[in-house]
């Protein structure tokens, strides 16, 4: 899944570290959501956007474009 | 969700891989000297293999703790398993008393209920993408082991012993650790 972590990371300028021991996860952890190679569960999504001061929509966005669309039907 | 002390694998998950390379072969040294030794100087090979137990378990204890990591007492459990498990190969090799034989049996599974404990300890300070990693981990290190035992039990009914239950236990434990390695490098 595409995010704007690193983005929103380096607006405030934050380290990998920094945001993990915000969050309270490892380093790695940051690194894999970062890439999009790891997605998060849905408490640490909400805990990674009240960091940031948004929501999970304008940080996480899915591959499937149709993903979103789907779910707004539904 | 969260976990202030991820610790034990922050910044190290080759840091596993490590330590369990190293708790092997000591184990495997020390197994290779007591073996050695034990035919010519059974009172010799069993205080060398005791020295260099503690030796091992000495310098991973406080290795660890003095990076504040969580897996020393995993480590630690699981040489202090390996080295008492079979007390009476090597103390009554030694010419030991029973009572201490006894003691060394005691010792074995205080150890091995401590290494549950640490791994538990280990487990529980993981955030959620390392508690997959591990989860993986531990279904590889199950069918392999599985697999090992099965391979072993149908071998033995032709008479062939190939591997000791002891070492199957280790190598679950290795197996563990490369599925840990091979679980991260995939998310890296």
């Amino acid at each position: 899944m595409k995010n704007r972590i690193r983005i929103l990371r380096a607006e405030r300028g934050w380290s990998q570290a920094e945001l993990a021991a915000r969050l309270g996860v490892s380093r790695q952890t940051v690194n894999a959501i970062e890439g999009g190679r790891y997605d998060p569960s849905l408490p640490l999504a909400f805990q990674i956007a009240s960091t940031f001061g948004t929501t999970i929509e304008q940080i996480f966005d899915p591959d499937d474009p149709g993903l979103g669309a789907r779910a707004n039907r539904a | 969700m969260g976990c202030g002390s991820a610790r034990f694998f922050v910044g190290s998950p080759g840091q596993i891989w490590a330590d369990t390379a190293l708790m092997v072969v000591a184990i495997l040294a020390e197994a290779f000297f007591y073996r050695a030794l034990r035919h010519h100087w059974p009172v010799n090979a069993a205080v060398a293999f005791l020295v260099l137990a503690v030796g091992l378990i000495g310098f991973l204890f406080v290795r660890q703790l003095l990076r504040g990591e969580r897996g020393w007492m995993f480590y630690t459990a699981m040489l202090l398993f390996a080295g008492m498990s079979d007390p009476g190969d090597v103390l009554a090799a030694a010419g030991v008393a029973p009572n201490w034989v006894a003691t060394a049996s005691l010792l074995a599974a205080a150890s091995a209920v401590v290494g549950i404990v640490g791994a538990v300890r280990i487990v529980r300070a993981l955030d959620e993408m390392w508690r997959q990693v591990n989860h993986r981990a531990l279904a590889f290190a199950f069918i392999t082991t599985l697999s090992l035992v099965l391979g072993q039990w149908l071998l033995s009914r032709f008479g062939v012993e190939v591997l000791t239950w002891r070492s199957l236990l280790l190598l679950m434990v290795v197996a563990w650790g490369v599925g840990m390695l091979w679980e991260y490098r995939r998310l890296r």
